[in-house]
């Protein structure tokens, strides 16, 4: 008797490794060989799903695995990017090393944010972030001799590896996957524990000797550290930073894909980041492939149609899989409660 | 590099070498792509633009093509974000063959402008006037079928000048990019011509607390009132709710800030408004093969009723098309390539260009068209009526 339940509850944690194994393999392999077979456009499309997947990670630390609400995200990634863009003009450092100088910058200013999580929670924090969402968005637009203004700054071209775009592919790749096996690896440690301690009870967390203050400083930190990873990454990308980049929306936009990825998981986040990036332009090629005709085509119709599915399906996820993508692949998997199994991971 | 990536890459390299070597001797299609914004904020815009676009290619594809070859427009839904308007162009170009991509803004041009002088060389045009597109070493490929904001703000300040010895400015705009664009150069142009500028009003792009900015008008007295970068709200209420608080200033409003349905829904606080664009839209009265061709398409266009007058950036998409059919022809039946560098200088070289109703004739200086038309927009009740005005 006593062995059934005990097999019954590994059977599926060993499928799990061995999917996991198998399917990690597979998508590093895919993503390896990628340039070989994709088109200039496909690697763009990958290349910027990397990038908005860092910054998803990022946030899901400091919302997901901490609970503290933050809606000032962009805000973080546009001081990465304009720190590692500044880099770039001033000082001619290449990425990897902007990369460090755009982390460092958000870590920064993410700590100084992060003091209001001090004394507030939920709603009321995050209408505390909207101070950084907009004192920095105006510090962009404002600061014209350092930030260009409106114009932002123009920045020179990164040839990484000599191999241009396909390089700059691979380098993204690298510090994406660095960055989501140090994010994973994070929660286990003690770190990592004290913050989703924090995030079920942190007048409890502080009777079990975790420092809070701390603890919840270094969330909004770590998370802005990855905003600052995405945003120096996407200062070398598109080679232009101007504030019209990093706006309330673009928060929006990331924390939604917190959600429709999965809270508290680094996988969650990833597929999150994928989905809210590509949905659009799958959405694009389907009702582009449609046989519609007359004048209001595409103007009048398919335009709004792909915003009202795009709509529909992340209100669909919210009302029907509020565990999001990771759910709907733990239920796949036979698991039962992804957030359970992200936290003990 | 491993062999693939070496085999992919040297497709991708051929494909983009490839582009623009249509020759005249097939009738192979001539690829544009073409982002707009087709959802979002500016979808009111980029919607009247695609419509510009595709009754253009029709009128153009039904006329002999381009030198006998038809044009093929891809239109990308870019939401006017720039990382969507780099996917599109990769996109499109990635695909070879490409020889004219247009843009839906200047930030847009601005993040390809680098990558497209160096690697595509692609002739390109957006929609934006933006003052730094005149620029021909960083938007080497690039031009503007019309004039900058800071010409148009120079055109009004020159009417101003035909009015009065000195008079004063208040100058309302929108906290955006393309609000503040012009501000630079139109202070070192007032300061020039003696103009007085009394008032610098930002407010935001959209809303409906007009209030402070009325009164402000009221206050400052000014001989005119210049309304820049807005869409189709602000701006309006502002008009309205300062004629309320009895300002006698002359209105005035550059490019989407002059759109005649826009100007004409203000109704009678708007008599006597005075703006400037790049087009003729006065349809009901041009004349030309071109403007009796675009009469024609307004008059079929079964989203708008045609009232006589055209939009601008239905105009503008028209005009630029006819442009790229009068340089690629050129090119063709000289046996070049239909690159950038071949194409702009075609452009650059166009002189005294007849545009048959549509513009005037056309001479490109820095890669854009200086002048622009200044209008008077006469409203009484359900009267409405544009006379051009000289300056």
């Amino acid at each position: 008797m006593s062995d059934t339940p005990t097999s019954s509850a590994t059977a599926p944690a060993s499928r799990w490794s061995t999917f996991e194994v198998f399917s990690s393999v597979a998508c590093l392999v895919l993503a390896i060989t990628l340039p070989a077979y994709a088109s200039v456009y496909v690697l763009y499309m990958a290349s910027l799903v990397a990038i908005n997947a860092i910054a998803t990670v990022g946030l899901n630390i400091t919302v997901g695995y901490t609970g503290l609400l933050s809606i000032g995200h962009s805000a973080f990634i546009g001081v990465g990017a304009y720190a590692a863009g500044l880099a770039m003009l001033h000082l001619g450092t290449p990425l990897f090393i902007n990369v460090i100088i755009g982390a460092f910058a958000a870590f920064s200013v993410g700590l100084i944010f992060g003091i209001p999580s001090l004394r507030i929670k939920g709603v009321y924090l995050a209408i505390a972030t909207l101070a950084a969402q907009y004192s920095l968005y105006f510090l962009f637009q404002q600061w014209t001799s350092v930030t260009g203004g409106d114009r932002g700054l123009s920045l020179p071209g990164t040839n990484l590896f000599g191999m241009g775009d396909t390089g700059f592919y691979y380098g993204v790749l690298l510090i994406a996957l660095v960055l989501f096996v140090g994010a994973r690896n994070l929660f286990r440690t003690r770190i990592g524990r004290s913050f989703i301690a924090v995030r079920e009870r942190d007048y409890a967390a502080q009777v079990l000797g975790i420092n809070v203050v701390r603890t919840k400083l270094l969330a909004f930190g770590i998370g802005a550290a990855f905003a600052g990873v995405s945003g120096a990454l996407t200062a070398h990308f598109l080679r232009l930073v101007n504030p019209d980049q990093f706006t309330l929306l673009v928060s929006v936009f990331f924390l939604t894909a917190v959600v429709v990825g999965g809270r508290a998981s680094i996988l969650g986040s990833i597929l999150g980041a994928g989905f809210m990036t590509l949905l659009p332009e799958v959405l694009r090629e389907i009702l582009s492939a449609l046989p519609i005709s007359g004048q209001a085509n595409v103007a009048g119709l398919l335009s709004p149609l792909r915003e009202i599915i795009f709509g529909l399906l992340i209100i669909g996820f919210l009302m029907f899989e509020p565990r999001g993508l990771k759910g709907i692949l733990d239920r796949l998997l036979g698991k039962t409660d992804s957030m359970a199994e992200s936290e003990a991971d | 590099m491993g062999i693939f990536t070496r085999g992919a890459l040297g497709a991708v390299l051929l494909g983009i070498a490839c582009a623009g070597s249509v020759s005249a001797q097939d009738d192979s299609p001539l690829k544009f792509s073409i982002p707009l914004p087709l959802s979002g904020a500016l979808a009111f815009s980029g919607q009247v633009q695609q419509a510009g676009w595709q009754s253009a290619i029709s009128y153009i594809n039904e006329n002999g093509g381009v030198a006998g070859h038809p044009i093929e427009a891809e239109f990308y839904d870019d939401e006017y974000k720039v990382d969507l308007g780099v996917a599109g162009f990769k996109r499109a170009a990635s695909a070879g063959d490409l020889v004219f991509a247009a843009g839906d803004g200047t930030p847009f041009v601005r993040a390809i402008s680098p990558e497209n002088n160096d690697t595509y060389q692609i002739l390109m045009s957006a929609t934006g006037f933006a003052s730094d597109l005149v620029n021909t070493e960083t938007y080497k490929y690039h031009f503007l079928p019309g004039p900058t904001y800071s010409d148009m703000f120079r055109e009004l300040f020159d009417y101003m000048k035909t009015q009065k010895d000195n008079p004063s400015v208040a100058i309302v705009y929108s906290t955006t990019e393309f609000g503040r664009d012009p501000l630079e150069n139109a202070r070192a142009y007032a300061k020039d011509m003696g103009i007085d500028i009394v008032l610098e009003e930002e407010t935001k792009w959209s809303g409906v607390d007009v209030t402070s900015s009325a009164i402000k008008l009221r206050n400052a007295a000014a001989d005119y009132v210049i309304f820049h970068g807005y869409a189709g709200n602000v701006w309006p209420e502002i008009m309205k709710t300062a004629r309320d608080y009895r300002v006698a200033s002359t209105f005035m409003g550059t490019a989407y800030n002059s759109d005649p349905e826009m100007v004409r829904s203000v109704g009678d606080a708007a008599d006597g408004y005075v703006g400037v664009v790049p087009y003729n839209l006065t349809m009901k009265t041009s004349e030309g093969e071109y403007a009796d061709a675009i009469r024609t398409s307004l008059q079929n266009w079964e989203v708008k009723e045609y009232n006589g007058y055209a939009n601008m950036g239905y105009l503008q998409s028209w005009l630029t098309a006819l442009l790229l059919r009068e340089v690629m022809g050129e090119a063709i039946e000289a046996g070049e390539e239909l690159n950038g560098a071949n194409l702009i200088a075609r452009l650059n070289n166009l002189k005294d260009w007849d545009s048959k109703g549509i513009a005037g004739n056309v001479t490109f200086v820095d890669q854009r068209i200086p002048g622009g038309i200044v209008y008077q927009y006469n409203i009484s009740g359900d009267d409405f009526s544009m006379t051009e005005l000289d300056n």
